[in-house]
């Protein structure tokens, strides 16, 4: 255990706006409501130039996390505390404020406004768009290698692999540094999916047990890191500073890896997008089925302009980037009163016959 | 959409000018960060009622704004929490759109913010009873669906206490318990005599409901309430008639300990006690399944040439087994929850139920607590997968209703 210490480079040691003279730092959750406020005017004013804005966001954000959020501790941490800061409501409201701004918030705008969290503001996602941009100067297949260099990067794969699980098993039953297993699991569902061993969209299943994981965990008392991690805690986590970068890597194999096999908060807000207000839908009248739409997807959860509402990060991206303008943001909320519906939820999913009394 | 810009802007200005006058106030309630954060926080809940209210209805403008006001009274007011205000409004914001999640908001803020100590254990069964509520909805009456529900919320209200009990313990507290020597034997002790006593109890007493079930004779309804007895007895009574009988001074439990067959203090004790206790459960349960057995198909497996023992075995009591079954796991649930009888005739080797007796008489509630806790939850699993496994036993008959499966 190192002593005490700022976490890496974070250089205010005290909240620029504190809660009521605590170290709690508001300025976080003010930036986080101006984000939100971003995207959903000035975004949805210039539709031109909203990639653009979109990624001076995600910069901005990054620093903001980097230099501000400290509650946040990374994915896992996010989970993990935002449940032990319900169990402090009602004795300890200012802790319980800490632990739980960031989630509440990142609910609350996906429910308003789809899972802008994961498309605009989350650092890990933003780390994989970078790793992601990398992968467009790297050789698109496999065939434009040459055997030799597909057997190098086969080897260092396994490499790589054989060396987590060494560092894993190394430190067996240290729970903390389990993100390793994380990673490794990670980088080998990118080298199986690409193999054509295991298919893309049934492995996204592995979000759910990735969260009931970290919920297990929460219950029983135990803590577990995630990647990034090791950026917002006073601790030496060098566990998960190598899982972060196993990310990066993972990200030049498959985009948004991590974000499509096994991120636990996208789970969780995946499925929020089903009841959120906007939601992107087609206009099946404009659509050619050119598939422009699913190559612009960084997660691919866009079909010739079907989404799948549990993966689409609401990042804007097929609808900038259709040729016809057949892609909309559509208020559902207001629609489903337009029509004269009862606001009952019809994509809620409905139990099955009760076989028996 | 100039219009709209003004209009936004002018909100945010009247919404600027009233925290600038909190902060101004000679003694301003909230510090500069609190008052910024509050008034980020209504500028969203601006943001959002714009965006959710376009197009609505004046009855859901009202709904919202009093779900604020609620809110504002409930936790800013009265609470004084600007923190959990803060939470909660965001929350509120992003709920109020979609009528099911609003409701188990309302639930969350009822259970946080008011039930407080009790927060977990009230969220969760009012969740479930809320959702039971909503998926009803047009399976049946509202009459219905309220009886439903508010019997569900009575029924929570009787097993609060246990609820309550098995929020108390973390999973470690309750691991290192089961690895404590005395309880994980207790544990496995209760389940074996249990089974064992249900077993012994289902040899005798399945046969014996079938032919109650058949045969009608003067003074059966005698015979039916004898049945019943070892129900009406107090467990400390037939405990002194046990020992009375069987005990280590008596002739008949003498000579079965110098047949090698000690009664007291033997695990064969427990389970005479325990199959006394849980006798009516199965008769009675099995009796009315080996009634719903309709006679035409033992009248034709007769017809076909079956004995009357093989139309029991092959015809009545598969037929019957689901009834049964259920009557079983009544037993069974009977036999591990016994006490009073086995602390007075059998009280070695210790049982779960007397060994929570015995922590509770020498250190305290707080030392049988997580033995209590692990009792409940074992017993609870077992007799929940029991319940579960009735499901794939066949049906007796068509009821009226009409069954799908076969």
């Amino acid at each position: 255990m190192q002593p005490e210490r700022e976490p890496l480079g974070k250089i205010f040691d005290v909240p620029f706006l504190s809660l009521d003279s605590t170290s709690v730092e508001m300025a976080s959750l003010l930036f986080l409501f101006l984000v939100v406020l971003v995207i959903g005017t000035v975004a949805g004013a210039w539709p031109r130039q909203r990639q653009r804005i979109r990624r001076v966001v995600q910069a901005v954000s990054f620093v903001v996390f980097y230099y501000i959020v400290y509650s946040c501790l990374g994915v896992f941490g996010m989970i993990r505390n935002g449940l032990y800061g319900l169990t402090l409501v009602g004795s300890a409201y200012t802790e319980s404020f800490y632990w739980l701004a960031l989630p509440v918030l990142a609910i609350a705008v996906t429910l308003l406004h789809g899972p802008v969290f994961c498309g605009w503001i989350c650092p890990t996602g933003s780390l994989q768009d970078v790793s992601g941009w990398l992968r467009k100067r790297l050789p698109r297949r496999l065939g434009g290698l040459s055997r030799l260099e597909i057997v190098a990067l086969a080897l260092v794969c396994a490499g790589f692999i054989a060396l987590l699980i060494w560092v894993g098993v190394k430190k067996k039953l240290f729970i903390e540094d389990s993100s390793l297993h994380w990673a490794a699991m990670l980088l080998l569902l990118c080298c199986l999916v690409l193999a054509g061993v295991i298919d893309d969209v049934p492995s996204r299943k592995l979000r759910a047990f990735s969260l009931l994981a970290i919920v297990l965990t929460v219950v029983s008392h135990s803590v577990v890191t995630s990647p990034m991690h090791f950026a917002f805690t006073a601790r030496d986590d060098p566990a998960s500073a190598l899982s972060t970068l196993v990310i990066l890597v993972a990200g030049t194999l498959v985009l948004r890896a991590w974000c499509r096999y096994l991120c636990p908060w996208g789970h969780v807000l995946g499925f929020l997008h089903r009841f959120s207000r906007l939601r992107i839908l087609p206009d099946p009248a404009k659509c050619t089925r050119c598939g422009v739409c699913n190559t612009s997807c960084a997660v691919e959860a866009i079909d010739h302009g079907v989404i799948r509402t549990e993966h689409c990060q609401f990042c804007y991206a097929c609808v900038d980037r259709c040729p016809n303008a057949g892609l909309n943001v559509v208020d559902v909320w207001a629609e489903r009163v337009g029509r004269g519906k009862a606001p009952a939820h019809a994509e809620m999913p409905q139990p099955r016959e009760s076989p028996s009394a | 959409m100039r219009r709209n810009l003004l209009q936004a802007l002018a909100v945010i200005v009247i919404l600027a000018a009233v925290h600038v006058g909190i902060g101004l106030a000679p003694t301003p309630p909230f510090s500069l960060g609190v008052n910024l954060a509050l008034f980020f926080t209504n500028l969203f809940l601006f943001y959002a009622a714009a965006a959710v209210l376009r197009r609505r209805p004046a009855r859901t403008v009202v709904l919202f704004v009093a779900g604020y006001t609620v809110l504002f009274l409930l936790v800013l007011a009265i609470l004084n929490k600007p923190s959990l205000f803060i939470l909660l409004a965001v929350a509120y914001a992003g709920f109020f759109g979609a009528p099911v999640l609003l409701g188990f908001f309302a639930i969350f803020v009822a259970c946080f913010v008011l039930f407080q100590p009790f927060a977990f254990e009230t969220i969760i069964p009012l969740s479930l009873i809320y959702a039971v509520f909503w998926l009803t909805r047009r399976r049946a009456s509202l009459f219905v669906r309220l009886c439903l529900c508010l019997g569900l919320l009575a029924l929570t209200v009787v097993l609060f206490p246990l609820i309550h009990l098995a929020m108390q313990d973390s999973l470690q507290t309750l691991w290192r318990t089961f690895m404590r020597g005395d309880v994980a034997s207790a544990i496995w002790l209760s389940l074996l005599t249990s089974t064992l006593a249900t077993a012994f109890l289902a040899a005798w007493a399945v046969p014996l409901a079938y032919a109650l079930a058949r045969v009608d004779f003067p003074g059966k309804r005698w015979a039916l309430a004898m049945i019943d007895v070892p129900i009406l007895v107090p467990q400390s009574v037939a405990g002194v008639a046990l020992i009375v009988l069987l005990g280590p001074g008596s002739v008949l439990g003498g000579a079965l300990a110098s047949l090698g067959l000690p009664i007291s203090g033997s695990l064969f004790g427990i389970v005479i006690a325990q199959v006394f206790v849980a006798s009516p459960f199965l008769v009675k349960t099995a009796m009315t399944a080996f009634e719903a057995v309709p006679l035409q198909y033992e009248f034709t497996s007769r017809s076909l040439g079956a004995s009357p023992a093989a139309t029991f075995a092959r015809i009545s009591v598969p037929l019957a087994s689901r009834g049964i079954l259920v009557g079983a796991t009544l037993a069974w649930a009977r036999a591990v929850s016994e006490f009073g009888c086995i602390v007075l005739f059998a009280s070695s080797p210790v049982t779960a139920p007397v060994l929570v007796h015995t922590e509770f008489l020498r250190a305290g509630a707080s030392e049988s607590r997580p033995i209590a806790i692990l009792l409940l939850v074992i017993c609870l699993w077992v007799f929940v997968m029991l319940q579960f496994g009735q499901t794939l036993m066949p049906f007796a008959m068509r009821r009226p209703g009409g069954e799908k499966r076969p």
